[in-house]
């Protein structure tokens, strides 16, 4: 979807995408949370108007709603990209474990940002929409992990297992992970996401339990 | 992750005096405010509305003293949230040299510890829209490199306490050889991501939850039937 400015410039109306509007509400939340966002500091960042952005989305809440619902589709979209022929499940759940942290905008300031989200993320209980949008999301998201690990098994990969339950614990460490990496201090070395996951996979891993 | 109000604060610092108000005096001796009651005053703040909540006058109004006093005591906003949270690093600290690592069953204490309901935790609000706010603060505090060193050092806390109950289950028998840290920390990581996801959806069990991911990652390393 795109949208045009008002027509009084000379020839074309400059369009703006989706994405470069979705880009700027990340990078505003993300820089100083959702409090401070404004329709202004989201046009002045897309270089359009705030009447534009009042057309198109309406209001902040729904143009926040369309970037992140927006964001968990292109995440739905990766995942079915993101698995080349000859991967395995597993390495490709890994891969898409270690592609969603840095699927964040802004990866140069990436430890503020995602502190920020996330931060906006868990007090969004506080608006229904907010907070049903962000549910949805990580069933969407447990239900992929899921359906990978059901290939893996299928494929022998994995052994006897509850995939459902290994995969609702894979999805909390993956937000608890991105949680414990926000915080951005030298002082505590953050396990990357890629060991987590193979710490919780060993023990279900065909070779392993079939010893 | 966080501290309730239940929590015993230590002393820190000079005490502060009540302020009388405008135009009138106290006789005998001004009553003086303990760190306690600042850090509690503090702690439901957060509590109530998150970081953005927590300011010198909201502070001075539930102590009920000025803003000027909390200033002449801890010189600064940012000086009193890191006395505050010093004072949290230090009870989680005495918390986990309390816990019974030596103790005849560290499994099952590690797992009681693990699966506690969130409103029976010293570490924890049993509201999730309060731990939600407090969860929040967290993460916007770590953008101060100050409160950042103390709050990895309190999950390094929580890390190295699963771990040790870990160690100490190898050395019983109860597991077989496994890589501890690396087990603590996922569950580490585990807890503090079913704590964001029940704050966005309160209908489920946290202990069902918490419980559930134990089993997962750590009865695998029990010992092998003969």
């Amino acid at each position: 979807m795109t949208d045009a400015l008002p027509r009084r410039e000379v020839g074309r109306p400059r369009i703006f995408s989706d994405e470069a509007i979705f880009a700027a509400v990340f990078l505003g939340i993300g820089r100083s949370g959702y409090g401070a966002l404004t329709l202004e500091q989201v046009a002045q960042e897309v270089g359009c108007t705030r009447q534009a952005l009042v057309r198109r989305f309406g209001t902040k809440r729904e143009m926040v709603l369309a970037a992140f619902t927006g964001s968990a589709e292109q995440m739905t979209e990766h995942v079915d990209q993101a698995r080349p022929a000859g991967n395995g499940p597993l390495e490709a759940l890994r891969d898409r474990l270690t592609y969603l942290p840095g699927n964040l905008p802004d990866k140069a300031g990436a430890g503020r940002v995602q502190a920020n989200l996330l931060a906006f993320m868990v007090t969004s209980c506080t608006e229904p929409a907010y907070a049903e949008m962000f549910t949805k999301w990580f069933e969407a998201e447990g239900r992929e992990i899921e359906r990978l690990l059901d290939a893996a098994l299928a494929e022998d990969e994995l052994g006897p297992a509850d995939t459902t339950v290994l995969a609702q614990v894979i999805l909390a460490a993956w937000a608890g992970n991105a949680l414990h990496a926000s915080l951005n201090d030298a002082k505590v070395q953050n396990v990357p996401l890629s060991e987590v996951f193979e710490q919780i996979i060993a023990p279900y891993r065909r070779s392993v339990s079939a010893a | 992750m966080t501290e309730t109000l239940s929590i015993p604060q230590g002393e820190v610092g000079r005490p502060l005096r009540a302020e009388s108000p405008a135009g009138t005096r106290h006789v005998g001796r001004p009553r003086v405010y303990s760190d306690a009651e600042i850090f509690g005053a503090i702690n439901l703040t957060l509590k109530e509305g998150g970081f953005p909540a927590l300011t010198l006058d909201a502070i001075a109004t539930r102590v009920g003293c000025t803003r000027q006093a909390l200033v002449r005591r801890f010189g600064s906003k940012d000086a009193m949230v890191l006395a505050y949270l010093e004072n949290m690093q230090t009870y989680v600290e005495a918390s986990v040299r309390e816990t019974d690592h030596e103790g005849p069953a560290p499994l099952d204490t590690l797992r009681t510890r693990y699966t506690r309901p969130a409103g029976e935790r010293d570490d924890m609000s049993g509201d999730p829209a309060v731990e939600a706010n407090l969860l929040a603060f967290v993460l916007t505090a770590s953008a101060d490199p100050r409160y950042a060193s103390i709050i990895a050092t309190l999950n390094e806390a929580n890390i190295s306490a699963f771990q040790s109950l870990l160690d100490s289950a190898v050395a019983q028998g109860e597991l077989r050889p496994c890589p501890t840290r690396a087990i603590a920390s996922s569950l580490h990581f585990v807890w503090i991501g079913e704590i964001a996801r029940w704050c966005l959806d309160p209908g489920f069990s946290l202990p069902d939850r918490m419980a559930r991911a134990f089993d997962v990652i750590v009865l695998p390393y029990r010992p092998l039937a003969a």
